[in-house]
């Protein structure tokens, strides 16, 4: 916790331990200590009104040239002079106890999104340390050890605990199977999250978390599921799909097309409006903050 | 939180904005919400596509049978065209896509209830836009003042934003013009307000809340 000399996290609320809560009623106290650890280190926090995906939206002002400090924010930069610049970051915070060494959490599909500015923080509130990780950094993690969680048909399921996160007591150290996970704990978590580069040229980096978005999450793996011959031909489509929807013309076309074979194939209209309603309550299910409809 | 702020928060939620409250007691509130960063429509992660072809879900069952399309409400698992038990699944409705031109693949996923039933691990959440079909999403916040007036005569005086240096270039004033039996709005961006005179006159008048959300929440698109 305090490798950098700065200590973070620390116990804000000291009268209370995290063993006093379960799973079932921490989420609140969880996010305040989230929340207050953040305020600590010169972030203005954002909490939900109405509970949303997004558990906390941050903003600092940094300095452009990358001055500033984890623990500071200012108006002028310090160290060059430059007027400083506001950055925000939607957080989605996870936690969890340590539960024989490992932290175990899940990502959906819906969880991944390509605004760089999306960070997931992992809360292990067994050892007191947060995993601060932006999308981008996620999945370029998985995609730089050759590893892709997200083709399993688990992942897009939403039911794949994610069990490979682990705490080495002996050593205080975590580590993703072999790969260590240092990187993104507790302050040098903070270090890439306030990297101002991702508010400066936020359209680039849009588009490279889509392109590495897309070649994780657009990749099928049979695993155990289906029959391992289907994976070739699977994944043939999706690279077909792929270069049909780099047209965006394309994309929005072939919705129309669907939407016209209904209308024309439904005979009965009120099934066909059917569909309309039920598109209609995913939104207000989500604009309530409610998860998606599942249908079996 | 004020009950003026707490009233257009409920408002925003209503336009499917989410809302966010700063720490403290302060005069304003952030509505963010994810949108096409190309067309500036709202953007629902809860929707699913085809992960084969990207249709979005119609919510129907289909007929292996009969290819009939029947009411995801049908919990008789009987096709209600052509009478079979037991044949109805969640496919995706695009003819041309894998899952309906494959037959191996077909009834691989189909074993499984189909592209839609959540047992097949072959949907995904929205990957484009509904609306222009581009692929590229971003969140899109405001930070938002709001002041009640009795006319469009407003005394700068009586209301200081907290907090004005933070996100300027997406601040807004919200006014609330309190008449007899309605209320009307009018908006100002934060800059323009923080440079005005002690008292103006509030020219632009909308009938309701959505013309201002309209303005506040446009120009949010990029050139990709």
């Amino acid at each position: 916790m305090v490798k950098s000399g700065i200590e973070f996290p620390i116990n804000p609320f000291p009268d209370v331990e995290p063993k006093d809560f379960n799973k079932l009623n921490k989420k609140r106290v969880t996010e305040d200590f989230v929340s207050e650890n953040f305020e600590m280190m010169g972030w203005k926090v954002f909490e939900p009104f109405t509970d949303t995906g997004i558990d906390r939206i941050l903003s600092k002002k940094v300095c452009p040239s990358g001055h500033t400090g984890i623990k500071v924010s200012e108006d002028i930069c310090t160290q060059c002079g430059k007027q400083t610049i506001d950055i925000l970051r939607f957080l989605q915070i996870k936690t969890r106890a340590l539960k024989n060494g490992i932290f175990g959490f899940t990502l959906k599909s819906k969880d991944i999104r390509i605004d760089p500015r999306h960070v997931y923080v992992l809360y292990c509130d067994t050892t007191q340390d947060f995993f601060i990780i932006p999308v981008f950094e996620y999945l370029k993690f998985f995609d730089e050890i050759n590893s892709n969680p997200f083709a399993s048909t688990a992942f897009r399921k939403g039911n794949q605990k994610l069990n490979s996160l682990r705490y080495d007591q002996s050593t205080d150290s975590w580590s993703w199977g072999r790969h260590s996970w240092e990187r993104f704990r507790n302050t040098e978590g903070l270090k890439k999250m306030q990297d101002p580069n991702i508010d400066l040229n936020l359209i680039d980096w849009v588009k490279k978390t889509r392109e590495l978005s897309n070649k994780l999450l657009i990749t099928f793996s049979s695993g155990g599921t289906y029959p391992s011959n289907l994976e070739e031909t699977v994944n043939k489509a999706l690279a077909s799909r792929m270069q049909i929807f780099e047209n965006k013309q394309q994309a929005a076309k072939a919705k129309q097309d669907i939407l016209d074979y209904l209308k024309n194939t439904i005979k009965d209209g009120a099934l066909f409006q059917s569909i309309m309603k039920y598109w209609e309550t995913v939104k207000n299910l989500e604009i309530a903050g409610g998860e998606e409809m599942e249908e079996e | 939180m004020e009950r003026e702020l707490k009233s257009i928060s409920h408002a925003m939620i209503a336009h499917g904005i989410h809302i966010y409250i700063p720490s403290g007691h302060k005069n304003y509130i952030i509505g963010s919400r994810l949108t096409c960063a190309e067309c500036n429509e709202p953007w629902f992660m809860n929707f699913t596509e085809c992960f084969l072809c990207g249709a979005v879900n119609p919510f129907l069952y289909r007929c292996d049978n009969c290819r009939a399309f029947n009411s995801i409400t049908n919990a008789s698992g009987r096709c209600n065209n052509c009478g079979k038990q037991g044949t109805l699944n969640l496919e995706c409705p695009n003819p041309q896509c894998l899952s309906n031109t494959d037959k191996s693949v077909h009834a691989a996923i189909n074993q499984l209830g189909g592209v839609f039933n959540m047992n097949s691990g072959f949907k995904i959440s929205l990957q484009r836009c509904l609306n222009c079909g581009s692929q590229y999403h971003k969140y899109q916040t405001r930070k938002i003042y709001v002041v009640t007036t009795p006319s469009t005569n407003v005394d700068k005086g009586k209301f200081t934003p907290d907090d004005p240096e933070l996100l300027r270039s997406s601040s807004f004033v919200v006014f609330r013009l309190q008449g007899k039996d309605k209320l009307r709005y009018s908006l100002l961006r934060e800059d323009q307000y923080l440079k005005i005179d002690h008292v103006f006159e509030l020219t632009t008048i909308e009938d309701n809340l959505d013309g201002i959300l309209d303005k506040v929440f446009s120009d949010g698109t990029i050139n990709i």
